[in-house]
């Protein structure tokens, strides 16, 4: 009999707090002290995320995201930019090795994706599961830093708009998967908040209409967050053949989440200067 | 798909080849088709110590993070600067230009630890394989 895995609702928080906790809640699934875990939350103010990679100076206009009181923090896990705002945040952090199958990153997106695919298409969305092809090379107008306008393997589309942005992080014995399921998506804010040519702005918007999708422009009833937390959670259990069961998170991942918080996730060393600057930074730290 | 005879290999995909007392690592061939198109790759400073299965790095392609695990302890004596701007380096070579760090070993026979090219192969089928 497999082990139950852990569902949990977070809320709302703000940006540093949400990826200090994925980040906290891999560090002691890797350390074998937890659940497998879905966790769902929401981000108590508009926020552009980043990819692991992504140079914050070239790709995102500070000054824009400021005046439009967007925050702006780094993932831990790669891909380009994701504005968070009316949506339901998916993280899901698991082992490395599934019960059955292959243990490669594409199997595991194809799970996730099948479990994600299930949740919607309960919710009454025509949902289909992207395969893998090859996509050609974006014009420069259409290369853009945001990660919905891509549609990669196995990923999520409703009349070929992608309808979830999803990231994967993968460590020694487990992994983090997370992902941005928009319910309204406003993709004139997104547009102003990354570096892109002022000309190319308003084509960038309009291409966004029919690559990007959000649950509730599709929908026939609206969606709530809370029925969207339900079919997630059902989505997730049948595929995987699990119990989600609530449990809280504990005192020692909030305690590992408020340090990262602290030293990462709220520091513009990370989420400005990137990963490799944020590094140097802690050893200088250290050797004072 | 490539599995060397003359490295040593870890559970984690990388590869480590022993040049005296140094240890030069890389990832291997199955990682690299694995992850797919790599576009950043962090690497370490020279001088840094680590202890075996310590993260050194991170690499992110088109479909994830993954974090890079030490084969062996020791001190990171050369760092392969030129996967900052050609990560796809790593795809296209994954044993020879896409190197990633020299270790100066603390205990070469550490590597005697690590999986034989065979074992590799074996444990890879395994990873691939519906149960």
């Amino acid at each position: 009999m497999q082990q139950p895995w852990r569902f949990v609702d977070t809320g709302a928080r703000d940006a540093a707090s949400n990826m200090a906790l994925d980040e906290a809640l891999l560090v002691m699934h890797e350390a074998g002290a937890t659940l497998p875990t879905l966790r769902v939350y929401g981000w108590c103010q508009p926020t552009l995320s980043l990819g692991y990679a992504q140079n914050a100076q070239q790709e995102v206009d500070l000054i824009a995201c400021h005046t439009q009181g967007v925050a702006v923090v780094r993932r831990p896990t790669g891909g380009r930019a994701v504005l968070h705002d009316q949506e339901v945040t998916y993280s899901v952090v698991m082992p490395l090795t599934l019960v059955d199958g292959p243990h490669t990153i594409t199997e595991h997106y194809r799970r996730i994706g099948m479990a994600l695919a299930t949740a919607l298409q309960a919710l009454g969305l025509p949902v289909q599961l992207a395969r893998p092809q090859v996509r050609a090379t974006p014009t420069h107008a259409l290369a853009s830093p945001a990660c919905f306008a891509a549609l990669s393997r196995y990923e999520l589309s409703v009349a070929g708009k992608k309808m979830v942005g999803s990231a994967q992080k993968r460590a020694q014995r487990a992994l983090l998967q997370h992902g941005s399921i928009p319910l309204w998506m406003d993709r004139q804010r997104l547009f102003q908040c990354l570096r892109v040519p002022p000309e190319y702005r308003a084509e960038c918007v309009q291409t966004a209409y029919s690559t990007m999708g959000a649950v509730n422009e599709v929908a026939e009833t609206p969606v709530s967050p809370t029925a969207l937390h339900a079919a997630l959670r059902q989505g997730f259990g049948a595929t995987f053949g699990v119990e989600l069961v609530d449990r809280p998170i504990a005192p020692e991942e909030w305690c590992l989440a408020q340090h990262l918080r602290a030293t990462k996730y709220a520091t513009d060393a990370w989420n400005l200067d990137g990963a490799t600057a944020w590094r140097h930074h802690q050893r200088s730290v250290r050797s004072l | 798909m490539e599995f060397p005879a003359n490295l040593r290999y870890t559970k984690e995909h990388e590869w480590a080849r022993q040049e005296g007392n140094r240890v030069v690592v890389g990832i291997t061939d199955y990682a690299q088709k694995e992850l797919g198109d790599v576009v950043f790759v962090e690497l370490p400073e020279v001088g840094l110590t680590l202890a075996v299965t310590d993260t050194f790095g991170v690499v992110e392609s088109v479909k994830a993070v993954s974090d890079l695990y030490a084969p062996v302890s020791g001190t990171i004596i050369e760092a392969n600067t030129i996967l900052e701007d050609q990560p796809e380096l790593v795809n296209a070579s994954p044993y020879g230009q896409g190197w990633m760090i020299v270790i100066e070993a603390a205990f070469i026979e550490e590597l005697q630890q690590l999986l034989t090219a065979a074992e590799y192969q074996a444990y890879v089928a395994q990873e691939k394989s519906s149960r």
